[in-house]
């Protein structure tokens, strides 16, 4: 499998902070990754050592096969990145932007930038500076698709837009998908969930596990155990069965190793009594509470063992 | 190419402005600067602003607009480099396909065009202006602009680069100023006794260099790495270094060997001889620094020979008494002076600390004064008539004449317009005529000779200014106190006038020794 982004044991510190701490993220050519995790969890870290703004404080990165600290010119050309936080040439109208930008990329395609500016709707002779935000976020989209990049990052891009403005821009993103790979962060699961193909979960600069969006949501399965009398947690619970409750007649658990032929069969042996047991499906942002909460709720080595936290590629 | 075209072309419509201004400033101080030349003493350079009452408002207006000029381009330059600022996670450029070399090009060709080009023209303008043919002054126009690379725009690039913005720049450069003001203050309260001052043989170009280098190693290193921490350490070493120079003069380790000991079998082109005789007596006086003793002894030189002129530019004192102890001073400057043919007395100035003096001045001393010489060679002369009008001296420039301010009928001298830099050393004699000048320079009629120096020698192709034209005054005082109309002197229009241009010949270094010497008592109280 080619990847389109790759790092091994990627750290950064910041002085005594411990910002990104032996990461090994793998985004294979074709996907829209989506890294998620809390703020502050050293996603937009991670993004930047990617583009050579930071550069590694151990280990190491590729992007399009390039190492992250060679990163410059030539393989900027294909990639597109857009950041919340990135300041814009405010002072330039929409249209000199995306003139002045023309020079810079030899694929830049100019029928492509028409139906963007379209698509977006964007005013061509206002100022960045005098756009709303989510236009502004619409402009730098148009300017970073133009080019057809073989990646494009994005770094909190949806971010505190309104839905309308959110739809047009996964929309115009998932038009390119074909033809390019999607390394993108959020802090909002739900924002990711429709559309992503692979999900990496980052928490304190640590990478807690990346699958397959596919692989993720069919392993993780919400089951529900009724018994004939009052429920107790049984004792030699798997490992892969995360937050356990007992109320009533009513077991509860998170299953994060789930197999449609064989755990149907190992949870009716498990509870020979049990009056009914339901596996249900999972959103996506119900599997992160349960592997956050029960990554914070054990202790680290623990946690560690845990087949639910391992990275899976 | 087309790349840095598209920034330079994106950088010029973003600050048109800026650009605006520093061209409408050049050509202000090319409309403005040359009616200044007609008022006496106004200054010139940037090295020597002065708001000079005498040249009236548009003095002062040229005097504000030297000022101005700098100021606009430190705004042109931070303006530029901080519009792809280099410092900092969240600049659109970073995630570009920027390439460093192509965006350091633009910024350089955007600095080309609006500054260093009507710079340029602006310097050619006034060259024209001030009579002088700009075509024969391409050599001292381009060092011109090197000098300016090397102390303004390089040091303000590299400053801006490793800065957010244009307040943060403008802090920065009030640390330095704050820092190198710190080490002058700091150099100044240290005794001068123990600090040393010659002449320049090497500290100015190696401090241009270290700043030409430094300033351009921290440019490259910011645009290639944008590395601020390196940038900033690479900085403050270069402000640290040019300020270790306010406490050690490199040049002083470098006088022995810049000026060789003249051989004892060589005929002195000038010597040197203590002088004690009539009125002429040693003397010692305290200094505002308590700890210090002037001592002053005087010297008879002779011995140059015609068409020479031996120019004393550093000594310094070895003292031996019988005991055995021995005190030397570093190398001093010598107080300007210009020995000419014939036998002169001049003085010798030192310093030492009075502990030493103390010691020393019980008993009869040996002191051995190396004096290091210059020798300059005539290298032409013209004589020239005075004329109430612009007349052009060859090797100086145009010359006019300085009248009184309050006689403007009557002349006093003259002022020389010079290109690019202080005229060739020159010495100018000029005929004063007694009684007035109704009649002429009438030959029957009695005459002094004054004489006075002009110039620098061997200047460079070009000394450091924002203006292309510089003036010097050629001071030719009256001879004497007229008691009466009769008696006053007149320099008159027709007066010839003498210019001898000096060439640097030789340099060298020659002992005077003084056995049974005696420290004098000091003139201005007892110890």
């Amino acid at each position: 499998m080619k990847f389109a982004i790759r790092t091994e044991n990627l750290g950064r510190k910041f002085g005594s902070t411990v910002a990104l701490n032996g990461v090994g993220v793998e985004v294979p050519e074709g996907a829209i990754y989506a890294l998620v995790g809390p703020n502050g969890a050293g996603k937009t870290t991670l993004i930047k050592l990617l583009m050579n703004i930071f550069w590694p404080s151990e280990g190491s990165a590729t992007v399009l096969g390039q190492d992250s600290r060679r990163v410059a010119a030539g393989v900027f050309c294909q990639i597109g990145y857009v950041s919340e936080n990135q300041e814009a040439p405010d002072w330039m109208q929409v249209g000199e932007m995306l003139r002045y930008y023309r020079n810079f990329y030899p694929r830049w395609d100019r029928d492509l930038e028409t139906q963007l500016v379209r698509q977006f709707d964007l005013p061509l002779d206002r100022k960045l500076k005098h756009l709303s935000r989510g236009m502004r976020m619409k402009a730098a989209f148009a300017s970073s698709l133009a080019y057809r990049p073989h990646l494009i990052v994005l770094d909190e891009p949806l971010s505190g837009l309104d839905p309308l403005v959110r739809d047009e821009l996964i929309v115009g993103l998932l038009d390119r998908a074909p033809e390019t790979t999607v390394f993108l962060s959020s802090h909002d699961l739900a924002e990711i969930e429709g559309f992503s193909s692979h999900v990496g979960f980052l928490e304190k600069g640590r990478l807690l596990f990346q699958e397959e969006m596919a692989s993720l949501t069919a392993r993780f399965r919400e089951v529900t155990v009724t018994l004939n009398g009052p429920a107790t947690v049984p004792a030699g619970v798997p490992s892969s069965w995360l937050q356990v409750e007992a109320a009533d007649s009513v077991l509860r658990f998170v299953h994060s190793n789930y197999s449609e032929d064989e755990s149907p069969a190992e949870l009716a042996t498990f509870f020979p009594a049990a009056r009914d047991i339901r596996a249900d499906a999972m959103r996506l942002r119900e599997v992160f509470l349960a592997i956050a909460k029960s990554n914070r709720g054990v202790g680290q080595s623990e946690s560690e063992a845990r087949p639910s936290l391992e990275v899976k590629a | 190419m087309r790349q840095s075209l598209a920034i330079f072309a994106k950088d010029a419509r973003r600050f048109w402005l800026e650009i605006l201004i520093c061209v409408a400033l050049l050509i202000a101080l090319v409309v403005v600067y040359p009616s200044t030349w007609s008022v006496a003493g106004f200054p010139d350079g940037v090295g020597r602003v002065r708001f000079f009452g005498g040249a009236g408002p548009t003095g002062i207006l040229a005097g504000v607009l030297v000022v101005l000029i700098p100021i606009a381009w430190l705004v042109l330059i931070a303006r530029v480099v901080h519009c792809e600022r280099l410092v900092g996670d969240t600049q659109f450029w970073l995630t570009r396909p920027y390439d460093w070399r192509k965006l350091l090009g633009s910024k350089l060709l955007y600095l080309a065009a609006f500054l260093y080009v009507p710079f340029f023209v602006a310097q050619c303008a006034l060259l024209r202006e001030g009579g002088f043919q700009p075509f024969h002054y391409v050599g001292g126009l381009l060092f011109n602009l090197l000098l300016l690379t090397a102390v303004g725009v390089l040091p303000l690039m590299a400053l801006a680069t490793i800065t957010r913005g244009f307040g943060r720049l403008m802090l920065v450069l009030l640390g330095v100023a704050l820092v190198i003001v710190a080490a002058l203050i700091t150099s100044f309260v240290m005794p001068s006794h123990v600090t040393s001052s010659v002449p320049d043989i090497l500290s100015g170009d190696l401090a241009l260099t270290v700043i030409f280098c430094g300033s351009l190693a921290a440019i490259i290193l910011m645009y290639a790495r944008r590395s601020a921490k390196a940038g900033w350490l690479l900085l403050i070493a270069i402000t640290l270094i040019m300020c270790s120079t306010a406490y050690f003069d490199p040049d002083s380790a470098l006088v022995d060997h810049y000026y060789p000991e003249l051989s004892p079998i060589a005929a002195a082109p000038v010597r040197f001889a203590y002088g004690a005789q009539g009125l002429d007596q040693p003397g010692a006086s305290f200094t505002d620094d308590k700890h210090a003793v002037d001592i002053a002894i005087p010297i008879v030189a002779s011995g140059v020979q015609d068409g020479y002129v031996a120019i004393p530019e550093a000594l310094k004192i070895i003292m031996t008494n019988a005991s055995g102890e021995k005190w030397e001073s570093p190398w001093q400057g010598y107080m300007t002076e210009r020995i000419l043919p014939g036998m002169h007395t001049t003085w010798i100035h030192f310093r030492m600390r009075r502990s030493v003096y103390e010691q020393f001045r019980s008993m009869p001393v040996t002191l051995r004064i190396p004096i290091a010489t210059t020798m300059a060679r005539k290298a032409g002369e013209s004589v020239i008539p005075l004329q109430d009008a612009d007349f052009t001296v060859p090797e100086i420039g145009v010359c006019q004449p300085r009248r009184w301010t309050f006689k403007p009928d009557e002349m006093m001298g003259i002022t020389c317009r010079s290109a690019m830099n202080e005229p060739q050393l020159t010495y100018v004699s000029a005929l004063w005529t007694q009684g007035g000048c109704e009649a002429g320079a009438a030959v029957d009629q009695n005459h002094v000779v004054t004489k006075s120096w002009v110039g620098e020698l061997g200047p460079g192709p070009a000394e450091l200014g924002i203006t292309s034209v510089w003036d010097a005054d050629v001071n030719l005082s009256q001879p004497k106190y007229a008691q009466s109309e009769q008696e006053r002197w007149s320099l008159c229009e027709g007066s010839p006038m003498r210019f001898t241009q000096y060439l640097p010949a030789k340099r060298l270094r020659e002992d005077v020794t003084i056995s049974g010497f005696r420290l004098p008592e000091p003139a201005n109280g007892t110890i």
